[in-house]
């Protein structure tokens, strides 16, 4: 039995960006509101940086470590999550049909994420690499609806 | 191939969607009755008739460039004036077809069918239109006659006419005080609108005057609030069994007929290879008398909330069972194979017994805060305990009951909703996406929670709580997901020093 595969390790770098992207919104929204060193600006830095440091060195290297996928003949296994971990399984005569999405950011590190759409439904696998993200999407509509084709 | 349009009654309802053009006389109106008076009204209300009359144009012209045809075995329909729309729907795609005959149409011959697929909005009919009866009954009898045209081998049909005392149970069940709350008071707003204001401020201002004198020794404010709930279930539970009445099912070799309704007949026709799954039903009274109810789902039965949507609307458990082995074989339910086990028991009833924490502690607290009011909120808080309680009472039923099982390819998941018990009956291939839910507490005894969505139009959510990890993945074939054993160090050990000696 083959093991799950894990994302690209580049997904790390970008959900930490994208961290630290929002980061920006309250840290504006708090220089234009507040004093700075007053009360509520100084509670308010410590709440950030404490939620920063809890997301950026536990969360995200958790959920990294949990997200893995495999293809194990007509069976698509995605397992993800951090406090709940989920074991999703479907069936590949399931899948209506693939489709690949890329943000700005996935892009510049050539990463992708696949939405395997089902017939009342949806699983995604984000941050995976641009040409792994094809070929599943190549492979994925050649297989959806039940019609049987190899894995190139 | 026959063309047809639809009955000239349509033309009514395509007016409703030009009844905006009905502000320009009004702001018209408005202005002049500010500026001149009423000689000056009606010298320009030439306007308003011509407004009204381009209204009813409209409905018509709408009508005229409506149709819809057989061609080929799809079902072809156009509409639309300046923007025309053409759909066409393959007859083998259509999963359910139904025919309503409200008694106010009923003299003109004038039925409202409609179609469904699997695909398309979650939240009306891919097909909809008001046809002459004998058109509508044309299209049924192809819809029929194709379906057991699918490899089928001869079947006898087999029919059941439910007693009419589970159909009074049904529609108790299924009866909402909110939805009869709602009714009642749109149809005291609407006589309103026609008799004026102050009738309907009468027929409220009575209500409130009954509640006072039928409070016996309750606040009034309480009273009339229980007194609400019990007629707004009451309107609810009549409207129900009056959709229910005559409910009659016919099980062909690929298809159920389902006929329903007093003064409305409904009837539905359905494919079988297209049921989603079979849900079987049991509230906490149902389960006491032994009793329960099937549902069928399948894309667009049951959409409408005036459907028929029961296969057995209520039966002994014995009696249900022998009809479901009639009506549809293929989907009986499999006893329990794999269950949660006792140390699960909190995970059912946390949430119900928060609810009756919480239900007195917020009725205290608000009697400190608004001491004026104790009477009616200890009063609230005592029927706020009811459901409550009755949640309680389901969890515990739940977790008694609660479980999975595997008969050839069709699984039967029990598990609770809210209020019911369901018993679900699901084929394989009408699973979508199997997902095993692990909590950080759930870790170490390899439990997890199942949930399984089914293959619908929107998203169905089947949550099973607490069953063993390993189990359920042998029994989805999902060998990926069995756990590997955990790496006992002490065992180890033990291993390697056996080995030595």
């Amino acid at each position: 039995m083959e093991s799950m595969k894990r994302v690209s390790p580049l997904a790390m770098s970008v959900w930490q960006l994208r961290l630290i992207f929002f980061m920006f919104i309250p840290a504006f929204l708090l220089f234009f509101f507040y004093y700075p060193q007053s009360l509520v600006w100084k509670l308010c830095v410590i709440a950030a940086g404490a939620g920063f440091a809890f997301v950026s060195l536990l969360w995200l290297p958790v959920k990294y470590l949990k997200l893995s996928y495999r293809l194990d003949g007509n069976t698509l296994y995605i397992r993800w999550g951090v406090v709940y971990t989920r074991f999703s399984a479907t069936f590949l005569e399931n899948i209506q049909y693939v489709s690949v999405s890329a943000t700005p950011l996935q892009r510049i590190f050539h990463l992708c994420s696949v939405n395997f759409i089902l017939a009342g439904g949806r699983m995604s696998i984000p941050c995976i690499s641009a040409g792994e993200g094809e070929m599943l999407r190549v492979w994925g509509s050649a297989n959806a609806g039940g019609g049987k084709k190899a894995l190139p | 191939m026959f063309k047809r349009r639809p009955h000239f009654i349509s033309i009514l309802s395509n007016i409703g969607r030009f009844l905006i053009l009905l502000v320009i006389p009004l702001i018209r109106g408005l202005l002049v009755s500010l500026r001149g008076g009423f000689q000056f009204w009606l010298a320009s209300a030439w306007m308003d008739i011509a407004v009204v009359v381009l209204i009813a144009a409209m409905g018509f012209a709408e009508w005229f460039c409506m149709g819809y045809c057989i061609d080929g075995g799809c079902l072809l329909f156009w509409q639309g004036i300046l923007f025309r729309r053409v759909r066409r729907i393959p007859l083998d795609k259509i999963s359910w077809a139904s025919i309503v005959r409200p008694w106010y149409l009923r003299p003109l011959r004038a039925v409202e069918f409609r179609a469904d697929t699997p695909g398309g909005s979650q939240n009306e009919s891919d097909f909809t239109m008001l046809l002459y009866k004998s058109d509508a009954e044309y299209i049924f009898t192809v819809l029929d006659r194709l379906l057991p045209s699918l490899k089928a081998p001869p079947f006898a049909p087999r029919e059941y006419r439910p007693r009419g005392f589970y159909v009074i149970i049904l529609s108790a069940l299924t009866s909402n005080s909110l939805a009869g709350i709602l009714l009642a008071s749109a149809a005291i707003s609407r006589i309103g609108d026609l008799m004026g204001k102050e009738f309907s401020e009468r027929i409220y201002g009575t209500l409130e005057q009954l509640a006072r004198l039928a409070a016996f020794g309750v606040p009034p404010a309480a009273a009339a609030l229980a007194y609400l709930l019990l007629g707004g279930w009451a309107l609810a539970f009549l409207a129900n069994l009056l959709r229910n009445k005559n409910l009659f099912v016919v099980r062909r070799a690929n298809s159920l007929f389902i006929r329903g309704g007093l003064f409305t007949q409904r009837s539905y026709t359905l494919d079988l290879s297209q049921v989603n799954y079979l849900d079987i039903r049991q509230s906490v009274s149902t389960k006491a008398l032994q009793m329960q109810s099937a549902f069928l789902h399948t894309a667009g039965y049951g959409k409408n909330k005036e459907d028929v949507s029961a296969l057995i609307p209520a039966a002994h458990n014995r009696d249900a069972q022998r009809t479901l082995q009639m009506l549809a074989p293929e989907l009986v339910p499999s006893p329990r194979s794999i269950q949660p086990n006792f140390g699960a028991i909190m995970k059912f009833l946390l949430d119900a017994v928060w609810c009756c924490i919480l239900v007195p502690a917020a009725s205290w607290l608000l009697c400190r805060l608004v001491p004026d009011w104790e009477q009616v909120i200890r009063y609230i808080g005592l029927i706020a305990m009811v459901p409550a309680l009755w949640f309680l009472t389901v969890r515990i039923l739940d977790f008694r009951t609660s479980g999975l099982s595997r008969d050839g390819d069709t699984f039967t998941l029990r598990y609770s909703q809210f209020f019911y018990l369901h018993t679900v009956v699901i084929p394989k291939e009408r699973i979508v996406e199997i997902c095993l839910r692990q909590s950080v507490l759930q870790w170490g005894d390899q439990k997890c929670d199942v949930l399984i969505y089914s293959r619908c139009e929107g998203r169905t959510r089947h949550h099973l709580k607490n069953l063993d990890r390993k189990e359920c993945a042998l029994l989805f074939d999902l060998p990926g997901y069995v756990p590997t054993p955990k790496k006992n160090f002490f065992a180890l050990l033990k291993r390697r020093k056996d080995e030595s000696k």
